[in-house]
């Protein structure tokens, strides 16, 4: 238990086991629970962060995974293998038949095309990477905004509060006056 | 002998302090001014520009500055050839301000490092308390000694805000508390054992919360969502409040609490005693000096125990008495003090001989 102290005169000890002596009968008596009083001490009060400060990681996480998105692509890929030396042989073999193979159908219009979806694919990670930074901004902006439309609140409040004292001041002063007045 | 400050404000207790001394060192003869980067139009007629310094700058002037963080006036002091004495009123912990002012976080960081600065420059530093002298010496200050503020209490006999008082004298229990909001004066922990206060013990109850919050809006914020959260009513922020009106809060207030937990030297702890307001303080910083024995100093603030001790204190008029009365004896203590005989005494170090030659720039 911490000690209290205080000035002369005042045992701060004693009353402070008083104090202590109350809260346990008030427990007792199911006044007070300890899940009411913790739950007070440790409702946490939230640091913020301002919108000028914030940075998105997102960037710097899908450029960590390039492979997802970042594929190149060009005929290579439509005729290559992963097989090692079979493979290349494959390959060959593949090429080789390309002129019969295009009597079917034509591969270079997709592959033109996944080429294009990969230059876009770069184009989209930075888009969507400033539209997250900014829409984030734009959210911490919106509360701070928020934020001071309350604390104008509160203060016109109090001016409210204030005026209605001001006049009941008034009224009682005029009240007065008249008083005096009557009785002159 | 001349004093710098980064600002000359109205109403301000460092202010007042170098009103004091200026008043004293002018009554023992010496030519004093007070130089300051911003001064309250108020005051306009009492401080000259900073820029003026250099005209009476000279290795025979004595410097009396007040130690600020990240100013002007300290730049130009470091580099003046005067012989410098450095009043310090403490550097609040950068911890305090992260995660709501990241920006004073630093400033607080950096301006424990140029108080170390000014160590081997300064013939002598004065703390406003043994706090904040223990701090300057930690810093590496050789010479150090304590000048407490001392309240002009005349200030606190001017008529009252009449609306203001008004506005709280209504049957409300009124629990104040004057600072700034700001994260280390734990505005938060008053929140929380006033909920409590007022959920078990006086529901027909206000805590006036008298100070600006300007430029710490982030906390403040905090602040309005945890009274929202808990449910309290009549949580009252004030804002910045005129003298008179800050006379008119004093004037309702049943009890002065204080949950800090760092304080340099503390005014309103004081002021609450010169209006006869039992007070009742978490032990920090130097709030024991302050409190001189006077009010109810405490080391436990969990809510419940607050709550139950301000309870305590309102309802049972011994207590209440017994505590008036410490507060009483305190402030007759520091009414003894002579500030104009302490102040002699703190600078004749540096007025009895000449400038030390490793003190000078």
């Amino acid at each position: 238990m911490s000690k209290d102290v205080s000035a002369d005169g005042v045992d701060v000890e004693a009353v402070m086991a008083q104090v202590r002596e109350r809260i346990a009968e008030k427990k007792r008596r199911g006044l007070l629970t300890d899940e009411e009083v913790r739950e007070i001490a440790e409702r946490p009060l939230h640091p913020v962060l301002d919108a000028h400060e914030f940075r998105s990681r997102l960037l710097a996480e899908l450029m960590a995974d390039r492979q997802r998105w970042g594929f190149a692509f060009g005929p290579e890929h439509v005729y290559g293998s992963s097989r090692g030396g079979a493979g290349r042989l494959l390959e060959r073999v593949r090429r080789l038949l390309n002129p019969i193979q295009k009597l079917f159908w034509n591969p270079n219009p997709m592959i033109s095309a996944l080429s294009r979806q990969s230059d876009l694919n770069q184009s989209y990670v930075h888009l969507i990477h400033n539209l997250a930074e900014e829409l984030t901004r734009v959210n911490l902006d919106v509360q701070d905004l928020r934020n001071r439309v309350l604390q104008l609140q509160g203060r016109l409040e109090l001016h409210a509060r204030r005026e209605k004292a001001l006049e009941a001041l008034l009224t009682e002063a005029q009240a007065g006056a008249k008083g005096e007045r009557g009785r002159a | 002998m001349h004093q710098l400050l980064a600002a000359l404000s109205y109403g301000d207790a460092i202010s007042n302090e170098a009103l004091a001394i200026q008043a004293h060192l002018r009554r023992a003869g010496y030519a004093s001014d007070i130089f300051a980067e911003g001064v309250h139009p108020r005051m306009a007629h009492l401080a000259r520009p900073l820029w003026e310094y250099p005209d009476v700058s000279s290795p025979d002037t004595v410097c009396l500055f007040h130690f600020s963080i990240g100013s002007a006036a300290g730049r130009l002091i470091h580099h003046a050839p005067d012989r410098l004495v450095a009043i310090y009123h403490n550097i609040t912990p950068a911890h305090f301000f992260m995660g709501f002012h990241p920006h004073l976080a630093g400033l607080c960081y950096h301006g424990r490092r140029e108080l170390e600065a000014f160590a081997p420059r300064t013939e002598l530093a004065l703390g406003d308390s043994e706090f904040n002298r223990r701090e300057l010496e930690e810093a590496g200050f050789a010479r150090t000694a304590v000048l407490p503020i001392v309240l002009d209490l005349d200030a606190y006999r001017g008529p009252v805000s009449p609306v203001v008082q008004r506005l709280y004298a209504d049957g409300r229990r009124n629990i104040v508390f004057v600072g700034r909001v700001i994260p280390n004066k734990r505005i938060d922990d008053l929140i929380r054992s006033f909920a409590l206060y007022q959920r078990h013990a006086e529901p027909h109850s206000r805590l006036l919360l008298v100070g600006d919050y300007r430029g710490h809006e982030r906390y403040f914020d905090r602040l309005r969502e945890l009274v929202a959260s808990l449910g309290v009513q009549e949580v009252v922020f004030t804002g910045h409040v005129d003298h008179d009106e800050l006379l008119a809060c004093y004037s309702v207030a049943d009890l002065f609490l204080c949950l800090s937990e760092h304080e340099g030297f503390c005014v309103p702890l004081l002021e609450a005693m010169v209006f006869g307001v039992p007070v009742i303080a978490y032990d920090a910083g130097a709030v024991r000096e302050t409190l001189r024995g006077g009010g109810l100093l405490i080391q436990d603030k969990r809510p419940d125990v607050v709550a139950e001790l301000v309870d305590d204190v309102l309802t049972r008029p011994d207590l209440r008495d017994r505590v008036l009365e410490s507060q009483r004896r305190a402030l007759a203590e520091l009414r003894a003090i002579d500030f104009g005989v302490l102040l002699a005494q703190r600078l004749a170090p540096v007025l009895g001989s000449p400038a030390a030659p490793e003190a000078r720039a």
